[in-house]
């Protein structure tokens, strides 16, 4: 079953909205741009840093009422306010929405910060507001809230796979009849464990095979999913979310269009294929789910013809453009697992 | 020994910068105002964290919920708790 995307919110290091994505596709388009004009040298290490601002949302909900929320929710909550703005659903999502949020290492800045409490000195060793904001499904539990959702909600950790799970999962959800709508998204927040990851994967080091590397960044993506046919043809669809790995290879046809990815390196073939391919990590850097990323810079790819030729001139070359042409995102585990999301028009 | 001035001006440093009350500025925090209420709109998460943020800055336990009652009620009388657990 396809699922229709209905809209899309992103907050990463290139700013907020799709709109700014589409802006930082069409100025950097080509992945060896000058890498430090997408976020911040980190002193003393081999990893640049692509870091998400927030200051937007309390334009759109009273700082009052976001005190107690940690960067890592505020992104989530501003990434599902846009979705739901870019869907035209401001005055409310459907009755049954659903929710899904996916994230590789979670709220990992907080939860390393309550490690140093003294757990001897029982109730008074822990910050009830650090506590909070340390548990996996924060970010979920304040979507909710503030967006009224009363459907089905679920969080999904997984290091590697989590987005095109929860994509799967939404997909299943409606397919299943449980809810017609689905606000989908994937987020995860720099924190030392992930510049620690960074500095020990060789994807992120820069020199690695003379490759540029990409900044560590963090951000957050949602999208509404509806079931296909029901609404306007704005963006592309979602037409498969296929997984696999080394016990299972269920053969994944590789539609002859292009491939995004995230990562450099062990990416770029796959299964015997040697596909287009492009990577937009530059701009808002490599993170467990930026995956998440990769489908909303595909939906603008497919949406405007024109920004496809900008940024991914070698495919103008390659292949003839397909009537309804296609574009993988990929993710490829360090174990050899593998998740896919296809979008089509 | 830190001043009582001094150490209500770090109160309410610390009410403001570790509860967030981004909308409220220290010096605008009367004495005798009552913390908890519309004005600053602190609830009892906040009167939790506040117990550990005193017990990390300031060393002193309030041990029940009873006592909290009494002492949370304004700057004055946290700095009064404050100064006698110190003096102890």
């Amino acid at each position: 079953m396809k699922a229709f995307i209905r809209g899309a919110g992103v907050v990463g290091g290139f700013g907020c909205r799709l709109s700014s994505l589409e802006e930082a596709i069409r100025k950097r388009p080509a992945p060896d741009s000058d890498p430090a004009a997408s976020g911040s040298s980190t002193e003393a290490s081999a990893v640049s840093t692509a870091t998400a601002r927030t200051d937007l949302l309390d334009q759109l909900i009273p700082p009052r009422t976001l005190r107690r929320v940690d960067h890592y929710a505020r992104m989530a909550i501003l990434a599902s306010h846009l979705a739901r703005e870019d869907a035209g659903m401001g005055n409310g999502l459907p009755e049954n929405t659903g929710l899904i949020v996916a994230t590789g290492m979670g709220p990992t800045a907080n939860t390393l910060d309550l490690q140093a409490a003294d757990v001897a000195a029982t109730d008074l060793a822990l910050s009830p507001i650090l506590f909070s904001n340390s548990v996996q499904n924060a970010a979920a539990a304040y979507i909710s809230m503030l967006l009224k959702i009363r459907g089905p909600s679920l969080s999904i950790n997984q290091y590697e796979m989590a987005v095109p799970l929860a994509f799967q999962t939404a997909i299943d959800w409606i397919e299943e009849g449980r809810t017609e709508t689905v606000l989908v998204g994937s987020i995860d927040c720099f924190s030392k464990a992930l510049h620690e990851a960074a500095l020990n994967c060789r994807d992120l080091k820069n020199g690695n095979g003379g490759q540029r590397a990409a900044p560590v960044g963090e951000g957050s993506s949602f999208f509404i999913l509806t079931r296909s046919g029901t609404q306007d043809i704005r963006y592309p669809f979602v037409r498969h979310v296929l997984m696999g790995g080394t016990r299972r290879q269920n053969g994944a046809p590789i539609p002859n269009t292009l491939i995004l990815h995230n990562g450099a390196g062990r990416n770029t073939g796959f299964m015997g294929h040697d596909p287009v391919h492009a990577n937009f990590a530059h701009l808002y850097g490599t993170f467990p789910t930026s995956m998440g990323m990769d489908v909303a810079a595909a939906m603008l790819l497919l949406r405007t013809e024109q920004l496809l030729s900008i940024s991914v001139p070698q495919f103008e070359a390659g292949p003839a453009f397909p009537e309804n042409p296609l574009i993988c995102c990929l993710k490829k585990g360090e174990t050899g697992d593998w998740g896919m999301i296809v979008i089509g028009r | 020994m830190i001043s009582s001035m001094t150490l209500k001006d770090q109160l309410k440093k610390l009410i403001v910068e570790d509860l967030n009350l981004e909308h409220v500025l220290p010096e605008e925090i009367g004495d005798d105002e009552p913390l908890f209420g519309d004005r600053f709109g602190l609830d009892s998460i906040d009167a939790v964290e506040l117990v550990f943020q005193l017990k990390k800055h300031f060393g002193v336990i309030i041990k029940n919920q009873g006592e909290g009652r009494s002492i949370l009620q304004n700057v004055n009388t946290i700095c009064a708790f404050i100064e006698k657990g110190q003096a102890a």
